[in-house]
């Protein structure tokens, strides 16, 4: 190896060495640390819940975000994580949902925390069959959380067909809760270069959106994790990270975020007191990367 | 580890992921299985002003159509009565097993199907004409561009035959669906590449399909 090559590796090396070592020293440690520095309110009676996309790979970098994942609910009891779609990556034999699903999660499920799945483009139909997802068979639906006045709605984005939104004006109209909160998974807004935002999906979902007071929605698709500048007073997020990576995928200069992160797997953690909604995106190194305040809507503009 | 060594292993490592980091699959196994044209590098549309208007689909074609459609789920309602029950919390592996069982007695119920059993030759035309409608129309790139994302190309069609368990399906743009008939719940339209099918979503059976929907 010639001299001057070895002065280009280790110019590189060595600068890569200690953002690296850094990144795993802080890895190492906060894995091995007691808690994970949340700044959640953590109250008692408040709605308190997970959020995650794209995760099921049954690869180490899933199983390592998972376990970042029962660290936090060690802290923080959320009883429902919703999912955003892609829950589960290539095939989907029965042993697949064990080690894509079942396992990772285990001490979740264990700890009886329910989740509540919405499909992506990965998924196959019969998802809304598997019970653990809790779709109750459909495709698309909406519930009551099980604390506060909120209600979520599960959309199905691959396959959005007019009865489906129909249903979801009715259903929106028909929703007295303080919080309206959608999840389904293609992006509205998304500063991500492989998929970016589904502008044909927003003509369609956002004025429902805006006119029936949603405050919040959650999507996935793209790889990353996205907090988007609030758009016509709706904070979106692209959680598409929860096992899944695209590496270096956002646009640094867009003018869309807020916040984003697309160098390790993300998830989600968000609790809802009265009109004000505290999160945490936490990292697979166990870090806070994302956290805030959102104040619910309170505009409602009947069409 | 030498520190030239560790260097030179943490360089490979980040040559590796800057190949990784290309805005493109994730990795290598998936380079493979995810080719197909993405939105970002979809050809321009075409525009054919001949093609562009619809032909009208004769009440007599959508009637023979929708009977078609019909037929099929009265078949497939017959076959999941004559297979045991799922228990209500059935598991993946109960669900697997019901699902191909019953995508078998469907593939010898249809043994002799091809391809404009179910999309007759008017209805084909009627088809083409819908999707280069709304292709063409003012929002046609936007819609294309949604159509094309993660659209599974190289997929090999056969009547009767099981859509790959491995492959994504294609998000159907929502100015597309609401353009196509209405179909029963249990089928569902999906594009593969630029042809449009029909899908049996219970079996994961491909009923039907139409050829050259649009230009790639």
């Amino acid at each position: 190896m010639s001299a001057r090559l070895l002065a280009i590796w280790l110019t590189i090396g060595v600068a890569t060495w200690t953002s690296f070592s850094a990144d795993t020293g802080n890895q190492s440690a906060s894995q091995k640390a007691a808690t994970i520095p949340l700044t959640m309110p953590n109250q008692s009676g408040s709605l308190k819940f997970g959020v995650l996309g794209d995760f099921g790979t049954g690869e180490p970098q899933q199983y390592e975000m998972a376990a970042q994942m029962a660290r936090v609910y060690q802290q923080f009891k959320f009883p429902l994580v919703i999912l955003v779609g892609d829950n589960l990556y290539g095939s989907e034999r029965p042993q697949d949902f064990e080690f894509k699903f079942e396992k990772p999660y285990k001490p979740l499920l264990d700890g009886g925390v329910v989740f509540k799945a919405s499909l992506g483009n990965h998924d196959a139909r019969e998802q809304r069959t598997y019970k653990p997802f809790n779709m109750n068979d459909e495709l698309y639906y909406s519930f009551k959380a099980p604390a506060e006045s909120v209600r979520f709605f599960a959309l199905e984005s691959t396959y959005p067909e007019p009865k489906q939104i129909l249903w979801l004006e009715k259903e929106l109209k028909s929703s007295n809760e303080d919080w309206k909160i959608v999840y389904f998974h293609h992006p509205l807004y998304s500063s991500a270069g492989r998929h970016g935002s589904d502008t044909q999906l927003r003509e369609k979902l956002e004025p429902l959106f805006v006119a029936y007071n949603v405050s919040v929605v959650f999507t996935g698709h793209d790889h990353v994790y996205e907090r988007i500048k609030p758009q016509k007073d709706i904070v979106y997020f692209v959680t598409g990270s929860g096992g899944k990576l695209s590496p270096g995928d956002l646009d640094r200069n867009s003018p869309l975020t807020a916040k984003g992160l697309d160098t390790e797997q993300v998830f989600l953690v968000a609790e809802i007191i009265k009109d004000e909604m505290t999160f945490n995106a936490v990292s697979r190194s166990g870090k806070v990367i994302d956290s805030g305040k959102i104040q619910r809507r309170h505009q409602n503009h009947q069409p | 580890m030498r520190p030239t060594a560790r260097a030179g292993v943490v360089v490979a490592v980040v040559c590796a992921l800057t190949v990784a980091c290309d805005r493109g699959p994730d990795t290598p196994a998936e380079i493979a299985k995810e080719a197909p044209v993405t939105a970002k590098n979809a050809p321009e549309v075409v525009t054919h002003e001949a093609s562009a208007s619809i032909v009208a689909a004769d009440s007599s074609t959508t009637t023979e159509f929708e009977k078609r459609v019909k037929d099929y789920i009265s078949l497939q309602k017959q076959l999941v009565g004559s297979l045991k029950r799922l228990p209500d919390r059935a598991t993946p592996k109960e669900i697997d097993t019901n699902q191909r069982a019953l995508g078998a007695l469907m593939e010898k119920a249809r043994a002799d199907a091809h391809q404009g059993d179910i999309f007759i030759p008017g209805m084909q035309t009627y088809m083409r004409g819908v999707v280069r409608r709304v292709l063409t129309g003012p929002d046609g790139p936007k819609i294309k561009s949604s159509l094309m994302d993660e659209n599974p190309m190289q997929v090999k069609l056969t009547i009767n035959g099981r859509y790959p368990d491995n492959i994504p399906m294609a998000t159907m743009p929502p100015d597309v669906l609401s353009a196509l008939p209405p179909l029963p719940e249990d089928l569902e339209y999906r594009f593969v590449g630029n042809r449009l099918i029909l899908l049996d979503t219970r079996t994961h059976l491909i009923v039907d399909f139409v050829e050259n929907t649009f230009d790639l």
